[in-house]
């Protein structure tokens, strides 16, 4: 079988129509990782009893886990206790057919939270002592000195890095095919399962993965120079 | 004359090395007083005691009528200290993400809840008078250094604090660009507004001070009028120094 460009094209719109899912994915988590990764930060720069200890131990530890045992531990952690549910309840079926994009958006937040707790740790170690001590000097209270100085710095320092996690999660959310969900590169995929065209599908989705990239450090060259004028 | 404040038998450690040894200052109202010492005598540990960048181990502060134990201080006393007392830093430490004006309000609206129109008048004020007028809109990255530390000076005077701590206002910066601070800083003395200034500018000590305190190895060894001490030092330790100081820089004094 020859390549045949027409296939590209064919699996190209099979893939953009689920073009929301990736997003959805992907922006999503990157926002539930802020939420949840920047306290994290912030309770281990400032050594919060036990919650700072607690996340030396588990950040390294889920740092080291690749996205997709995320996936796949999350899929069957979730769903084996519906399991006994869904036979004494007669749900066998409703069960199999549900859409598991719930079960994407918990593994890449998870994922997600720890990757960008670790940006900002290192985003609220560029701010200088010397600003917590001018903001203590002025009577400013460590909320205070947080929300005024040093945050607005510490994302400063962070949105190029931001952006780069922000790359590596819409990369990253293609690996939900692994539970089915269709996203850019299962529809892709889809669309190959009639035409045995798989190297056409792969390279349509790979198309738009990039686009969704380029575009994506495109912002965040005009985010750097907005903070940057400072 | 009233006390504004009044330090009792500070000590504090870093590890095994004991940096203040049981230090005790009084500062009048209106009074400029210059500590000086060889680095490492623990002035500027000293100074960060005061309004609690350091937590000392072991001492009393009277600011005013708050009496505090520096080892039992809770967080609404360092609030409160904080709150009266002003610093000028070596570095001088502006908020690099505001404005010279913004730097100056910063401590007035979110500290002290100045409504930001009043602020921002008596900023513009403040900028003014040491020089500034024209940069309130400035960033810290867009000052010299100099510049940055008169606006650190206006974010000081602007909070009307009870005492302005100065930290070797002048140790970071290039020669020429000396002159222009310590101006500034004469000019905030004339005015009447407390001060204690850690510095190695004989000539500031010696021309603006009132009261001179000489420190070493995390004890005062001589305090007195700047005459005393410059002209007839009691300890020996003093006269080295002061010799030392003297023959390098070949001040007038």
């Amino acid at each position: 079988m020859t390549f045949d460009s027409v296939y590209v094209w064919v699996s190209l719109k099979a893939a953009l129509r689920c073009l929301h899912v990736t997003l959805l994915l992907s922006i999503v988590s990157l926002v539930l990782g802020m939420v949840l990764g920047t306290p994290l930060a912030l309770c281990r720069k400032f050594r919060v009893r036990f919650a700072a200890q607690a996340a030396d131990v588990l950040i390294p530890v889920l740092k080291g886990i690749p996205l997709v045992l995320y996936v796949l531990i999350l899929n069957f952690a979730i769903l084996k206790p519906l399991d006994a549910l869904a036979e004494s309840c007669a749900w066998a079926d409703k069960l199999r057919l549900m859409d598991k994009i719930y079960i994407g958006l918990a593994a890449l937040s998870a994922y997600s939270a720890v990757i960008v707790s670790e940006t900002m740790r290192s985003a609220l170690n560029s701010v200088p002592e010397g600003q917590y001590e001018a903001c203590f000097s002025v009577g400013l209270t460590r909320g205070q000195a947080l929300r005024r100085v040093i945050m607005p710095q510490a994302l400063a320092f962070a949105v190029p890095v931001l952006c780069n996690n922000f790359i590596g999660l819409i990369k990253g959310s293609s690996i939900v095919y692994v539970i089915e969900i269709l996203d850019v590169l299962g529809g892709a995929m889809a669309s190959a399962q009639v035409s045995y065209r798989f190297l056409e599908a792969y390279i349509a989705a790979a198309l738009v993965y990039w686009v969704l990239c380029a575009g994506a450090g495109r912002g965040s060259k005009i985010l750097e120079k907005r903070f940057a004028g400072r | 004359m009233k006390s504004v404040i009044q330090i009792k038998g500070v000590r504090k450690s870093f590890g095994k090395n004991e940096v203040l040894k049981g230090v005790s200052l009084d500062v009048k109202t209106g009074e400029v007083v210059v500590i000086l010492g060889p680095s490492g005598s623990g002035k500027t540990t000293l100074l960060r005691c005061v309004n609690f960048l350091e937590n000392a181990d072991d001492g009393e502060l009277t600011i005013g009528e708050l009496s505090v134990r520096f080892r039992y201080a809770g967080k609404k006393d360092i609030l409160t200290v904080r709150r009266r007392t002003a610093m000028v830093f070596q570095n001088y430490n502006l908020f690099s993400n505001k404005t010279a004006a913004e730097n100056v309000m910063e401590g007035l609206v979110t500290a002290r809840k100045v409504p930001a129109a009043e602020a921002r008048e008596r900023a513009e004020r403040e900028l003014a008078k040491v020089g500034l007028g024209g940069k309130r809109d400035a960033y810290p990255s867009q000052l010299s250094g100099g510049q940055q530390q008169r606006v650190a000076i206006a974010r000081a005077v602007a909070l009307n604090p009870e005492v302005i701590l100065f930290d070797e206002p002048t140790s970071a910066l290039d020669p020429e660009l000396v002159g222009e601070v310590l101006a500034v800083m004469r000019a905030v003395a004339r005015e009447g507004i407390t001060m204690v200034v850690v510095t190695h500018e004989m000539s500031f000590a010696h021309d603006i001070a009132n009261h001179v305190v000489f420190m070493d190895d995390g004890l005062v060894v001589e305090e007195g009028a700047p005459k005393e001490i410059f002209f007839h030092p009691k300890e020996e330790r003093t006269k080295q120094f002061l010799d030392r100081i003297q023959l390098k820089y070949d001040y007038s004094i």
